[in-house]
């Protein structure tokens, strides 16, 4: 560590100004005035009308205003921006503001919410029938809730204008996502417009579509005053206006004969917040992983992305398949408890193999590393042997509990985006001093990819480390090899950087200027994916993951103590060892803040109410002291040294492992939500000590009764559970 | 142009207060949440008076800027656990470097993490300000006054104190009081870092099978901590028991629901913990009777 990193933040230019935004303080109205102060001749106010081309940010579809114009629709839409030399003026001056509203009626609960902005469906086998021929069905709602990313550096970039470009840099993770917005925005031609990431401190998903909004609203600001312009939102600002993990509720009906799942009927619905921005490849994500890692030959799946008058929810680690992993595995354990049966070996009979169909009729086409992972999960956890021993405990203050679940994570992009969308493309320059020079478009965010990419091209090139140079992506420079997401990165840029220094290899001339350029191709094993009916391989590979969680609860305070956590991934192969583990600690520790303390909620105003470090709880490594992540080898063929994906995944499964050894330790029936807070807790186990609280009856369905079929055996949902205490 | 002052000693230092608007600065970690650009401010640390800890026959001794690493590293005074219980759940290593006990009851937050402790514990503090002698008196320790309050009476309400602004806390007295049952906890939404949700403190006595003292403190559930000693005074005579004193804290404690936490949990807390620690007191008052019996 040598504190040589330049943010955004400490960049200076020559007659920078700065641009503060002033954001609706209504969630739903229509705009009938703006008033502002008088304003001193050195500031500028920059709105809609500025805008020289389009007035929308280009992110999947083109409806988030750059500047609202008419209507604002959440609190902290952006409606001008007050660009000048002194920060502290132009804060002083927004404060002066005053805007005339008319409200109209806010919705903030997707249920309620009549503006479907996306609506999937997808499935195949004979559903009705099988749960007509069902022994059992079983059905339970779940929710999970906002998370905000809470990278290191909040969002920040600057604009600048010169007569032949316009130059936008700062903190992002996809610098040609905002080209495109850049150029749409300001109606240039693409060589008008350069993009260049600076370092970046992290983005888990944050600085996706965030930095495309920004980007527009900057250069439009640089354009007016021919300034270049600066703007990073303090804390509080990025925390309460810009993206966040999509909350969801996911409701589960399942069919089960002869001990196994012979159904799943499933609807998800997300809440997409004020805008489309990300949600349809969220929800796609979602739905498509819904049904687990488990074989469910008849399968219904339904997905609806909602609009309500909040924040606009985007990417995060994991990108919707949290959402509903959690639901699924929550289900499957639910049903392994109302069978009697021990969750994880109910799980473990209906599991996936390779050549088994995936939800969308895809293959696993590749060994699924399940089986090896549960084994050495048990290793380290003795996962079984607990279990057993803390169901066999007293009611005392404190109580323990254990939890597993198992996920996997679809490596890149969903369906044929790659092929039809992205066409990645990277180069290799060799200089005359035979160093080698990485081109491609993926930025560095803390996930190390500069190490990886460079330990791959100097591996096949057979030359030391040191004579790769990788430089931050700058679109005047680098091709268009795609986004920093998916976890696609290292996979799928990776491959075909190896590729291309393979190629290199070949025609290597010392002394001599050399450029190789590699182009993606679709692996020709996959079965293409049909975008209107979800059906073909949604991915071209799984990364596979054992989550596994312990934990003591003080029943007095509703606090859970982890007091163990054991996470086990097959990314194929790690490139870079220290990095994997990295990413698994992190984002192992992202899921537990996400599991149980992760809380932020709206207003009934719709304000964001945990917009500080303080009040929105992300965990530190006091509060999981012994995390063990452990890694297996099972090398894909089509990626560099086997490698797949990894970003994302550690987040994935931790919910659901963490809400399992709660509900062991509580003792008192179902849970179904995350984050458990502790006020969860305590809410369930009853303010009052000495009052039984009867499980409610309402889980098992009983349809087929009511349909006039022969009812279906109903188990009690508690099956064995105590009441609560 | 703004000045900071570094004074070397207590009565320079209470000049100074006197003389124009400084701001104490202890540690810094309450002040620099907020800083103004504008202030002047008076450092604490290096005032050799301030930092001491000892003890007298009937008091603990802490100066008022001696911070948590301090009072957890040091070797000289066997200070109560229960305050050590306490100093290890601030905040985390860096700030536990920094902030100091001074610091934490002349901020006077609900939350302050020490206060449940030193309310129970009975802890007065001491004040000192510059005395204007006669003429021709130069800065002798003869100039500077003090006074002596128990922390209940200093602490007013959020954030507010009885302190003058030309007043320094100097030291913290806790009385030697021997305990046979303490504890402390702290509640919060995760194990470092964090600002409580609730925190309690529990201190007993007991003799020959009689409990002969009893102290029950709550933090972040009011403006100030909040003890009661009425309601202590009635479980000390065997006016409650344990279901009647629960019930007279339900009915006192009037917590709210804010950004960290709700009122329901935090009154729900707060009971379970004086309900825990009211059992353990008796079943230790108990069996100290039963030895005493044999
Ligand atoms: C990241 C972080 C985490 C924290 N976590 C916790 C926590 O877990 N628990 C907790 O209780 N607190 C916590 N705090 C708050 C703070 O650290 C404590 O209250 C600490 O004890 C303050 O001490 P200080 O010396 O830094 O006070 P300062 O900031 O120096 O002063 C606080 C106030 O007291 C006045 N003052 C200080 N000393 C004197 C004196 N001798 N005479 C007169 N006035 C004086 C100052 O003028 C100021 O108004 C945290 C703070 C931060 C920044």
């Amino acid at each position: 560590m040598r504190g040589e990193a330049l943010y955004v933040d400490d960049l200076l230019i020559d007659g920078l100004l700065y641009g503060r935004l002033l954001h609706s303080e209504r969630p739903h109205a229509r705009i009938l005035a703006v008033r502002l102060p008088s304003l001193p001749p050195t500031v500028t106010v920059v709105d809609w009308q500025d805008v020289p081309a389009q007035n929308q940010i280009h992110i999947v579809q083109d409806d988030m205003p750059i500047f609202a114009k008419d209507e604002v629709e959440y609190v902290g839409d952006v409606i001008l921006m007050l660009v000048g030399p002194d920060e502290q003026q132009l804060e002083d001056l927004l404060s002066q503001v005053r805007i005339d509203y008319q409200d109209h009626e806010p919705v903030f609960d997707p249920e309620q919410s009549q503006q479907i902005f996306f609506d999937y469906h997808y499935g195949h086998g004979e559903v009705e029938q099988a749960f007509a021929e069902a022994d059992h069905i079983f059905s339970e709602t779940f929710h999970t809730g906002l998370q905000e990313q809470a990278y290191l550096e909040p969002n920040g970039l600057i604009a600048v204008p010169t007569t032949r470009k316009m130059t936008v840099r700062g903190s992002m993770q996809c610098p040609y996502y905002v080209k495109t917005a850049l150029v749409k925005a300001l109606g240039k031609a693409a060589e008008q417009v350069q993009v260049v990431q600076d370092v970046t401190g992290g983005g888990f998903g944050g600085k996706e579509d965030y930095p495309s909004v920004l980007a527009c609203q900057l250069a439009v600001a640089a354009l007016k005053t021919g300034k270049p312009v600066k703007c990073v939102l303090n804390r509080r600002e990025d925390m309460a206006t810009t993206s966040k993990r999509h909350p969801s509720r996911c409701h589960y009906k399942v069919a089960v004969k002869d001990g196994l799942v012979t159904a799943m009927d499933i609807d998800v619905l997300m809440d997409s917040g004020a805008y489309t921005t990300l949600s349809p490849v969220v929800l796609q994500r979602g739905i498509i992983g819904a049904p687990g890692v488990y074989n469910t030959a008849n399968l219904r799946v339904h997905g609806q992305a909602r609009k309500t008058n909040t924040v606009p929810n985007g990417a995060f680690r994991g990108f919707g398949a949290p959402q509903t992993f959690f639901a699924v595995e929550m289900m499957m354990s639910h049903i392994a408890v109302a069978l009697k049966q021990e969750p994880l070996a109910f799980k473990a009979r209906q599991l996936v193999a390779q050549g088994d169909m995936t939800s969308t009729e895809g293959r696993y086409h590749f060994n699924v590393s399940l089986p090896e992972l549960i084994q050495r999960a048990e290793e380290l956890s003795h996962y079984r042997e607990k279990r057993q021993a803390y169901a066999r405990q007293s009611e005392a203050r404190y109580r323990k509990g254990i939890g597993l679940s198992l996920i996997y994570h679809g490596c890149g992009f969903t369906g044929n985006s790659e092929r039809d969308f992205i066409k990645a493309v990277v180069k290799l320059k060799k200089r005359r001093d035979d160093r080698v020079e990485v081109l491609a478009s993926n930025a560095d965010i803390g996930q190390g990819i500069k190490t990886t990419f460079a330990k791959i091209v100097a591996d096949q090139l057979a030359i030391p480390l040191d004579q790769i140079i990788v430089n931050n992506p700058d679109t005047d420079l680098v091709p268009d090899s795609g986004p920093t997401v998916a976890s696609r990165s290292l996979m799928t840029v990776g491959q075909l950087l190896a590729q291309a220094a393979a190629k290199l290899k070949q025609v290597w001339e010392p002394g001599k200027e050399q450029e190789i350029e590699e182009q993606y191709q679709h692996p020709e094993y996959m079965i293409p994916f049909d975008m209107e009916r979800f059906a073909g391989d949604a991915y071209p590979t799984y990364s596979w993951a054992v989550s596994v969680v312990e934990l003591e609860l003080d029943r007095l305070t509703g606090t859970a103590d982890i007091s163990g956590a054991w996470g086990i991934f097959d990314v194929g192969v790690p490139i870079d060892y220290n990095i994997v583990q990295g990413q698994m600690q992190g984002g192992f520790l992202q899921g537990l803040g996400y599991s149980c303390m992760e809380h932020l909620a709206y207003s009934p105003a719709g304000v964001p109410q945990q917009t500080s470090f303080t009040d929105y709880i992300i965990p530190t490594a006091a509060d999981v002291p012994n995390l063990v992540t452990d890694l297996i080898n099972n090398p894909f063929s089509h990626g560099p040294y086997g490698a797949k994906g990894a970003g994302e995944m550690p987040m994935v499964g931790v919910a659901p492992a963490y809400l399992e050894a709660l509900e062991q330790a509580m003792n008192c029936g179902r849970l179904e939500h995350v984050p458990f807070t502790a006020e969860d807790v305590l809410d369930r186990l009853g303010a009052d000590p000495d009052r039984q609280q009867a499980e409610p009856d309402t889980w098992v369905s009983r349809e087929r009764k009511a349909a006039g079929k022969p009812a279906a055996q109903v188990k009690s949902a508690g099956g064995g559970d105590p009441a609560c205490r | 142009m703004v000045n900071s002052y570094a004074p070397e000693n207590l009565s320079e230092a209470l000049r100074l207060l006197q003389a124009g608007k400084v701001t104490p600065y202890a540690g810094g970690t309450d002040i620099m949440v907020h800083p103004r650009a504008a202030a002047s401010y008076l450092f604490l640390r290096q005032l050799p008076e301030l930092g001491q800890i000892s003890a007298t026959e009937q008091f603990y001794v802490i100066g008022s800027t001696v911070t948590y690493q301090d009072l957890l590293t040091q070797t000289k005074v066997d200070l109560p656990d229960v305050l050590l219980q306490a100093c290890r759940k601030v905040a985390a290593p860096p700030i536990r470097n920094l902030g100091t006990l001074g610091g934490n009851i002349c901020n006077a937050s609900p939350a302050g993490d020490t206060l449940p402790v030193l309310y129970a514990l009975d802890a007065s503090v001491r004040l000192a300000r510059f005395e204007p002698a006669s003429v021709n008196v130069k800065d002798t320790d003869g100039s500077i006054s003090y006074r002596l309050l128990p922390l209940r009476q200093f602490i007013q309400g959020v954030r507010r104190t009885c302190r003058q602004p030309d007043e320094l806390l100097t030291e913290i007295l806790i009385p030697k009081v021997r305990y046979t049952l303490t504890e402390y906890e702290k509640i919060a939404a995760r194990k470092a870092q964090a600002i409580s949700k609730v925190s309690f403190c529990g201190a007993a006595a007991a003799e020959a099978g009689q409990l002969t003292r009893l102290a029950l403190a709550f933090g972040s559930v009011g403006v100030t901590v909040v003890r009661d000693s009425q309601i202590e005074t009635a479980i000390l005579n065997g006016d409650y028991d344990i279901a009647a004193a629960v019930k007279a804290y339900d009915q006192l404690l009037r917590p709210i629901t804010d950004q960290r936490s709700t009122a329901g949990y935090r009154r729900t807390v707060c009971l379970n913990l004086v309900r825990n620690f009211l059992t353990a007191v008796l079943a230790q008052t108990r069996s100290g009777a039963q030895v005493t019996d044999q």
